[in-house]
């Protein structure tokens, strides 16, 4: 073989010299098929050297430096379109113009499709720097109207104290025994009430998370499988649902909820509740109500522990159903959480002494008792009381009120600022536009949701379940992480990994669970792609291929 | 607020409380309470309750008497005892019960012995199709000794006759020695009482017999007629059938084989062996082990009934072929009385092993390998069930598995993958998920819309593809697989025989096809056809998965033992076979959907005797820890052992996460698997090499590189044992025969005659290795050429780079250099012969090259060569199966650019300077580098340039 390029060229006695230096050899053993220079250098023809590469001109197309292994293997290399790889055989067509022209081609459609892309980018940053522009100015609003919203707030609360301290002041004047009483014992009363709130939050949670995982084995579960066990824990949960139709549905709309929608709704209950703290009878009236529940829920709770454990031990692990080992490990994970909640409520029942405070409201609902019972006094009382209670009354709605109000505006305020000033937004704000926008594939059996910035989700086509894939984690090369997702029966959480192609448009091209709970999605979008100027510079001149050395042969 | 409903809930919650409570009961243990332990077989318990009878009247009768110490109740009909031409015929009878069992006693060519025994005149007949299915020819064309070979004579010892049948031909000598009362046998190897049958007095037949009345059990017997399982009942319909026999080997204290357990290479006692006996006799039953156990005599995926004896002079077998149930006890004695059993007083004081054979129905059919030599009996057991055919070239390469490559992108995305990280592989596999909802033969169409373009694509760059088929056929009347065999009434039938079995597996509701029909089992065979199999391609070949068979809801995740095949033959006759035609079916249908035929490739998890003709196996279900990483090797040595070469484990380990250290490893020691393929759980991560990173997949790959640079080696070997029967890998044992204190070493093992190797197999990768290599011969690291001098006992330290593997000096070593993507873009590369001198400067090796995918070699279309390195002269000769045939021509043509391109000569004491190369007459002097010293040195001779099908001979000096 004629050997060309200034480098394979005898030297003065005939001989080659490797090219890293370390040997000399006759130059008729450069590519004789066998392989002695240690750096694969005499062998650039043929595939005798392991560490050796072949060199391919690819006329027509991009010239091309192939591993020496490939070299005569039988195999058409698409890298070296001229089929020079195997000149052996000669199997190999020359294919190199008409592949050049075609990839020529799909350079061009893409160089279309990123200069659209960059302007919608473009177009993406202008309307994020208007929306940084607006949102600034809400702030401005939110925090003038907060201000507001304190002063009054406090004006408030100043006539509510003085009322009430008016009223205390009546109050003690005017009852006697009884209202002193109770006045004395409302705190505890109120702390105990407090308390059975708190624990009852829990314990409805708990019986949430057990109708979920029951739940999801008696719709997700294989029933070709006929395991007993999940035959019978249907068959025993279906006497459950029957009987409280209601649950179910309670307890997946609270779950779709999300934990801060739970923490306000939790919150809102505590405020109506807390209506009830004002007067010891309303407060005893409220915890009679709730000790009720406890007891209600603590059967649910027992009863659908007692399925699911059943499960547990009695599932055929064989079967491979997802759905069945989902809620087996759900179920150990519900059970590590309520220890938790337990530990909690005892160290809750520890500082306030709820033995203690127990024990005095028994006391004060005894005395009590005893009181009322005893015949009534007459009693000479003024008529302006009635008003005035209004008026109390009136103050403290106004109190509320006004605290609803601040505390609303003072959220409103620091997710703003978190938005303004804590988020990463990517280069020049440009997710700003796109922030919570959501896109979906469907995939046959699921559809996948992807918020931007906010989270994913995987929605079963069969009964629009959501499986949470997880929450916006942040930015890898370009790309998003979504973690956090709901659990996996064999241990992680949920989670997506995004990775971006420069498009005019936000879609979402294909999902993959290369491993369980594992999802790769690769999407498009307008932030993948590069800036205006860097596109519209003159692309053609600069080949995107780096540059091969030429070693022809 | 919501009121309560307080009856409601009050029933609810006390149902609960007792099904909660039963349930927890049966799920603790849910492994081990899945199956049954021999106390919970009754045929055992039965056999286990006589021999322990006739062991307490033996002690008995030893204290009294000096004569007669077996207490057997079975004993020679008097004047039954005739030659028959080449079988010995008997008819022996138990004391008491009076029913005849006819025995006969035949002489096989090369010294086999082959015993059967059944009721003279049986009330029904029982199952004796085995031997069709197992045998060679189905044991229509075995080879007898001549009649004139024989010799029949009797005498009378201390008053009781023994009938001595002398055999005798060119290449043996031997005597088998049968005593009237009690029946015993002994085979006598060179003068020597070796092989033993009933010299414990355990044999025990339960012949067949009328149900008695309603009240049941007969003759005490428990379980005889019915008996339960958990909330199985097996109905036994024909009663009692099972037999037992004690075979003891004397003069032996190792035994090997009968696969597939997770156990020692050398068989451990199963009674009375104290701290290392196991307390459960070894089990041959197909299973479904979920998780299994490690050393344990559990049963698992795979049945061999074949046992190894091994000492310093000799090797023989023993073949059980029977297809039921079938327990194997092993017990010890350091020194024997035997001598007085047999009043000879020759053998006493010999170890012996003893062994206690149990099977549940089936006829008594026995195969004694007399040996002497492991080569002379792995002959004898070929003959019987024929060698380990030669395998597609591309199964030998590295296989890429996992549950699941998802779609037809992500089998793509792993075969440019692998490319990109120039890891050479053959084969990339779909387990079940690629099917539409488990319906084999058929395709995810939304994973797959174009499996072809898939296998095109593949096959482009050399590789092919593997789908799972597995036996059970998803009860869908939509399905065509399973409506075609349903109308044709092909399944196999429950209890009654009046409708299809059904079970549940992977489809959930299944049938099974009856590979006992053999009409069934060629309609299954078609089904693989190009034409049946939409989406398939002459590159697509198959994985039998759960064909023990397993059965989700059946007693020990299997079949019940009742239900009824094709000639109303129950389950229990065939179990342990029925995965076996399942392998044949497919095996032939993939053989047969080109004309010509070429070699098909079949892997299975289910096995027995004869499985080897078929495909590969593998041992199943294994996890990613160290333990099973060791226990891989004695579990593929005793596949070996036993005959069933093509064997591996799963790299990586089935269940579980490896480790990166840990995968590195797997593939350190995988690549001297037969089979090496990797396969993960699909819920484990991924873990194909270059997940890892490095040094990790540096490390993976060199290993897998070594195995593709081997390629031509093992191949080699494939031939021989083609030829020979001989393993692939062997025990240290096999190849050192005398090495006594090797005999049960297993941790390292042979690859070949010329290869030992040695795993690193710690957790901690630094972890110095002892390494011992046998006999006074040299020994040479197969990668940096460093000599050691056997025999060595010394430790070599390691790290995650270290592989310990030695060539034997005396060995030449066939290699090909290249790196290329496959096995396929291999074949028309040069090959590099290693000639590792000997201490007597010689070496001797073979190479063995052919088309790699048809059958053309059967008409001479190879190249096999001797290769001998004598007198500082190396040689190629054709071997004495090369003769000239228009295809032999045709293939040396296509080979015609092969050449032998360099030549490495390991160990030459002396410095050399250039070799003489003859070939075709022609001479030429070629140049030739010497590097090291002595025995660390390395002679290349570069590019002797001559072809691999010419004789030619290249002379140093």
């Amino acid at each position: 073989m004629l050997v060309r390029s200034s480098k394979y060229v005898p030297d003065a006695s005939g001989n080659f010299v490797c090219l890293d230096g370390s040997l000399t050899i006759p130059f008729a053993r450069v590519n004789d098929d066998y392989c002695d220079c240690p750096d694969g250098s005499d062998e650039p023809g043929t595939s005798a050297c392991n560490n050796g590469s072949f060199y391919c001109a690819n006329r027509g197309h991009i010239p091309a430096r192939i591993p020496s292994s490939k070299v005569n293997n039988g195999v058409c290399d698409p890298e070296c379109c001229d089929g020079t790889d195997e000149y052996e055989s000669k199997a190999c067509p020359d294919r190199c113009l008409e592949l050049g022209e075609k990839v020529r081609e799909e350079e061009r459609v893409l160089a279309l499709l990123r200069g659209r892309g960059a302007r919608r980018k473009a177009e993406l940053v202008a309307r994020a720097r208007e929306l940084r522009g607006e949102k600034l100015e809400e702030l401005a609003q939110k925090e003038a109207l907060l201000k507001e919203a304190e002063a009054t707030f406090l004006r408030a609360e100043e006539l509510k104290d003085a009322l009430e301290e008016r009223e205390a002041e009546r109050t003690r004047a005017r009852e006697g025994r009884v209202s002193e009483l109770r006045e004395s014992r409302l705190p505890d009363l109120v702390a105990y009430r407090r308390f059975l709130s708190r624990e009852l939050h829990r314990m409805r949670a708990h019986r949430d998370s057990l109708i979920l995982l029951l739940r999801s084995v008696r719709t997700g579960h294989n029933p070709e499988y006929n395991d007993a066990a999940v035959s019978r824990l249907i068959e025993e949960y279906a006497v459950f649902t029957e009987a409280y139709p209601y649950l179910e549905a309670a307890a997946a709309e609270n779950a779709a909820e999300g934990s801060k929608a739970r923490v306000e709704r939790e919150a809102a209950m505590d405020r109506d509740e807390g209506a009830d703290d004002v007067d010891f009878e309303r407060c005893r009236a409220a915890i009679d109500i709730f000790v009720n529940e406890r007891e209600t829920l603590s059967e649910d709770v027992a009863t659908l522990s007692l399925l699911l454990a059943a499960l547990r031990d009695g599932y055929n692990k064989n079967y491979h159903d997802l759905e069945v080992k989902a809620a087996v490990v759900g179920f150990a994970d519900y059970e590590a959480a309520r220890e938790r909640d337990l530990a909690q409520g005892e160290t809750e029942s520890r500082e306030i002494g709820i033995d203690g405070v127990r024990q005095r409201v028994a006391e004060a609902t005894a005395a009590l008792d005893a009181l009322v019972e005893a015949p009534p006094q007459a009693d000479h009382e003024s008529a302006t009381d009635a008003d005035d209670g209004k008026e109390l009354a009136d103050a403290r709605s106004a109190y509320w009120s006004a605290q609803s109000t601040k505390s609303s505006l003072s959220s409103d305020v620091s997710d703003l600022k978190a938005l303004l000033y804590d988020t990463d937004l990517g280069p020049h704000d440009v997710y700003l536009a796109v922030k919570g926008e959501c896109v979906s594939l469907d995939t046959g059996e699921y559809t996948y949701e992807v918020c931007l910035l906010d989270r994913a989700s995987q929605i079963s086509n069969k009964d629009q379940s959501r499986q949470d894939l997880g929450s916006f984690a942040g930015f890898t090369d370009g790309g998003h992480r979504y973690e956090g997702g709901a659990k996996c029966w064999n241990g992680p959480e949920r989670s997506l990994k995004a990775s971006f192609a420069c498009s005019d448009e936000i879609t979402v091209l294909g999902i993959t669970e290369p491993e369980k709970c594992e999802y790769i999605a690769r999407m498009t979008g307008p932030f993948a792609c590069d800036d205006v100027a860097a596109v519209e510079a003159p692309v053609e001149q600069q080949p995107r291929v780096k540059s091969v050395e030429h070693d022809e042969l | 607020m919501r009121l309560k409903g307080p009856n409601a809930r009050l029933v609810s919650l006390l149902y609960l409380a007792v099904t909660v409570s039963l349930l927890a009961q049966v799920g603790l243990g849910v492994k081990q309470e899945d199956f049954k332990t021999s106390e919970q077989v009754a045929f055992y318990r039965r056999h286990r309750a006589f021999a322990d009878g006739v062991a307490k009247e033996s002690r008995l009768l030893g204290k009294s008497a000096s004569t007669q110490q077996v207490a057997s109740p079975y004993s020679v009909l008097q004047d039954s005892v005739y030659l028959d031409g080449h079988t010995l015929v008997s008819s022996i009878q138990h004391g008491a019960d009076k029913v005849p069992l006819k025995l006969s006693v035949s002489f096989l060519d090369k010294g086999i012995v082959r015993i059967r025994g059944q009721e003279a005149h049986p009330l029904l007949p029982r199952f004796d199709d085995t031997q069709k299915l197992v045998l060679r020819d189905g044991g229509a064309n075995l080879k007898y000794a001549s009649a004139d070979s024989l010799q029949l004579t009797s005498e009378t010892v201390n008053g009781e006759t023994v009938h001595i049948v002398s055999f005798k031909d060119a290449n043996h000598t031997a005597s088998l020695r049968m005593t009237e009362r009690p029946w015993t046998v002994e085979y006598v190897l060179n003068d020597k009482p070796s092989i033993l049958l009933n010299s414990k007095g355990l044999f025990h037949f339960e012949h067949l017999r009328e149900k008695p009345g309603a009240d049941g059990e007969v003759d005490g017997a428990d379980g005889a007629w019915e008996e339960t399982f958990r909330s199985w009942t097996d109905t036994k319909p024909r009663g009692p059938e099972s037999f037992g026999l004690d075979i003891s080997f004397s003069g032996y204290e190792h035994v090997y084989g009968i696969p597939e357990h997770a156990s020692s290479l050398s068989l451990k006692s199963t009674r009375g062996g104290g701290k290392e006996a196991y307390s459960q006799p070894y089990r041959l039953y197909n299973l479904d082990v979920f998780e299994h156990d490690l050393d344990s005599p559990m049963a698992l995926y795979g049945s061999i009934p074949f046992m190894v004896a091994h000492n310093a002079e000799s090797t023989v077998g023993v073949f059980w072929l029977n297809a039921a149930e079938t327990w194997v006890d092993i017990t010890r004695e350091k020194s024997s009385t035997l001598g007085n059993l047999f009043r000879l007083g020759t053998s006493s004081k010999e170890p012996t092993v003893s062994t206690h054979w149990i099977s549940e129905s089936g006829v008594m059919d026995i195969f004694l390998l007399p040996g002497p030599s492991a080569a002379d009996m792995y002959r004898q057991y070929a003959d019987l069930v024929e060698q380990t055919p030669l395998p597609r070239e591309f199964a030998l390469g590295y296989h890429q598995c996992r549950w699941n490559y998802l779609d037809q992108e992500d089998v793509l995305t792993v075969d440019d993958k692998l490319q990109e990280h120039a890891i050479p592989y053959d084969v990339i596999w779909l387990d079940i998920e690629h099917t539409d909802g488990k319906r084999y033969f058929t395709w995810d169409s939304g994973k797959f819309p174009d499996p072809v373009a898939m296998q095109q694509k593949l096959a482009y760059n050399g590789h092919q593809l593997v789908t799972v088929v597995d036996p059970h056929i998803k009860r869908d009347t939509g399905y065509r697989i399973w409506k075609e065999a349903n109308d044709k009434g092909y399944f196999v039938k429950n209890k009654e025989g009046n409708d299809n079995f059904q079970g549940w597996c992977w489809p959930g509701d299944s049938n099974w096809v009856d590979y006992l029909n053999p009409e069934a089992a060629s309609w299954i065979s078609r089904q693989f056809h190009l034409d049946k199999y939409n989406g398939s391609t002459p590159n697509l070949f198959v994985w039998n998965d759960m064909n023990e068979p397993s059965v989700f809801n059946g007693p020990e995740i299997s079949m019940d033992k009742d239900i009824k095949h094709h000639g109303g033959w129950e389950h229990r006759d065939l179990h342990n076979i029925f995965g076996m035609l399942y392998h044949k079916a497919t095996t032939d249908g993939l053989r047969t959907r080109e004309s010509p035929n070429k070699r098909p490739f079949v892997l299975s998890r289910a096995y027995f005797a004869g499985s080897q003709r078929y495909g590969a196996v593998w041992t199943g279900d294994n996890a990613a820890n160290w333990e099973h990483l060791r226990a891989s090797i004695p579990m593929v040595l005793s596949n070996n052992v036993a005959g069933m070469h093509f064997a591996g484990a799963d790299v990586g380990g089935f269940f579980g996460n490896p480790t990166p250290e840990l995968m590195t490893r797997w593939y350190q020691l995988g690549i001297w698997y037969p089979f090496f393929r990797a396969h993960a759980h699909i819920d484990t991560k991924r873990r194909e090499p270059w997940v890892f990173g490095e040094p990790y997949l540096s490390h993976i790959r060199s290993a897998i590189r070594e195995r593709y640079r081997l390629l031509p080696y093992w191949y080699t070997l494939f031939r021989e044992a083609s030829l020979t029967g001989m393993p692939l890998v062997r025990p240290v044992w096999m190849e050192f025969p005398q090495e006594t204190g090797m005999f049960s070493e297993d941790s390292s093992f042979m690859v070949g005659s010329a290869i030992m190797v040695i795993p690193a197999t710690d957790a901690d990768t630094s972890m110095p290795i002892d390494v011992r290599l046998p006999t006074q011969e040299n020994w040479y690291d197969i990668r940096s050429h460093a000599a050691y001098i056997g025999p060595l006992k010394r430790q070599f330290a390691t790290d995650l780079a270290t592989t310990l593997v030695f060539a034997r000096g005396g060995s030449i070593i066939p290699t090909r250099e290249r790196h290329r993507g496959s096995s396929e873009l291999m074949r028309r590369d040069p090959i590099t012969l290693y000639v590792y001198v000997s201490q007597t400067g010689t070496a001797t090796g073979r190479l063995y090259l052919d088309d790699g995918e048809t059958y053309n070699y059967q008409n001479g279309a190879f190249i096999e060569r001797e290769l001998s390195f004598e007198n500082a002269k190396l040689t190629s000769r054709p071997s004495v199966r090369t003769a000239s045939s228009p295809a032999q021509l045709e293939f040396l043509k296509a080979m015609s650019k092969v050449r032998v391109e360099r030549i490495v000569i390991v160990g030459m004491r002396n410095p050399l300077t250039k070799a003489v190369v003859v070939e075709n007459g022609q001479t030429r002097t070629i140049e030739l580098s010497y590097a090291g010293h002595k025995l660390d040195s390395e002679c290349t001779i570069r590019d002797p340039a001559v072809l691999v099908g010419n004789d030619w001979e290249v002379t140093l000096s």
